[in-house]
């Protein structure tokens, strides 16, 4: 059994045939979510930089994060904190919520 | 030297350069470990859909075989036994798998929820392919795995040995078992000697 031609003349072998010739269609994104994966791991135990493109990422929702952030300086924050402040429409009047508060009180 | 046997040489120089590279880790290293992925994967998925019987559990030990391969990939020496060290890697994840699953399934069985079953085909029905992976489904774990590194894989003795971490006379041994095994299941099933395994 160990040589080329014993195995060819096998009739187990030849039975076999149909199996090594069988084309095996692996999922089409297989090698990719392999390498995700890998990329994920070498990140997480430190056995390279962080890749060009997860680099690449981030200076990406950084500039975005920046690009923001100047959009919004001339705009009146979100929520100082201060709820001390009466609430004010652009009109400057009192809201109507803020009303109903000070009446409960 | 035959023009597959000079392939096979090239082959083998290509993924010990790219195991160099992949030692060498960094972000070349990761992608020198990324192309042994793209040069792999096929025999590796094909090999584990017949060791496990199913695509997605193929697919999901190939991917921790890659990962456990990449992490550990200092310990392949120079490169030029890739396949075979990545085999060996795949057969003991591919054992645990199975045996896993097998646990599972017991326990599902003794809490009262039952694992789906295979329904076994109408005799007559199965004929070429399906009946030879009927029979190598019907045969022990060990005759199986055995069976396909010798016919499918088409492996030497000492290299079945080599993965299956026992020695050359018990490799020799179990096959000429599983051989016998293999073909009381397969005439018993209607399979006879001239058969090519084709419908």
């Amino acid at each position: 059994m160990e040589t080329r031609d014993e195995l060819e003349s096998d009739w187990i072998h030849s039975v076999f045939e149909v199996l090594r010739e069988e084309v095996v269609a692996i999922a089409a994104d297989f090698g990719d979510r392999v390498k995700g994966e890998i990329d994920q791991v070498a990140a997480a135990q430190g056995v390279r930089p962080p890749s060009a493109a997860a680099l690449l990422t981030s200076v990406a929702i950084e500039s975005g994060n920046v690009a923001v952030g100047l959009f919004r300086r001339g705009d009146p924050p979100l929520d100082d904190g201060d709820d001390d402040d009466p609430a004010e429409d652009p009109k400057g009047q009192v809201s109507d919520e803020r009303d109903d508060e000070a009446r409960d009180d | 030297m035959t023009e597959v046997e000079v392939e096979v040489d090239v082959a083998v120089e290509e993924d010990a350069a790219l195991v160099r590279l992949a030692a060498g880790r960094g972000l070349k290293g990761q992608l020198a470990f990324e192309k042994l992925v793209d040069r792999h994967q096929h025999w590796l998925v094909r090999l584990l859909i017949h060791l496990l019987g199913s695509q997605s559990d193929a697919e999901d030990v190939a991917q921790e075989a890659f990962i456990r391969a990449f992490l550990a990939i200092e310990d392949c020496g120079d490169g030029s036994r890739f396949r075979g060290w990545l085999r060996v890697i795949a057969r003991r994840l591919a054992f645990n798998h199975r045996r896993d699953a097998r646990t599972r399934a017991q326990y599902e069985e003794r809490s009262g929820v039952l694992a789906p079953r295979s329904v076994a085909p109408i005799s007559g029905q199965v004929e070429g392919r399906d009946l030879l992976k009927q029979v190598l489904g019907e045969l022990a774990y060990p005759y199986r795995e055995i069976m396909v590194l010798r016919f499918v894989e088409e492996l030497p003795i000492k290299e079945i040995a080599r993965v299956l971490e026992i020695g050359e006379s018990a490799a020799k041994m179990r096959l000429s078992r599983a051989r016998a095994e293999f073909q009381r299941t397969y005439e018993k099933k209607g399979g006879s000697r001239g058969d090519t395994g084709r419908a």
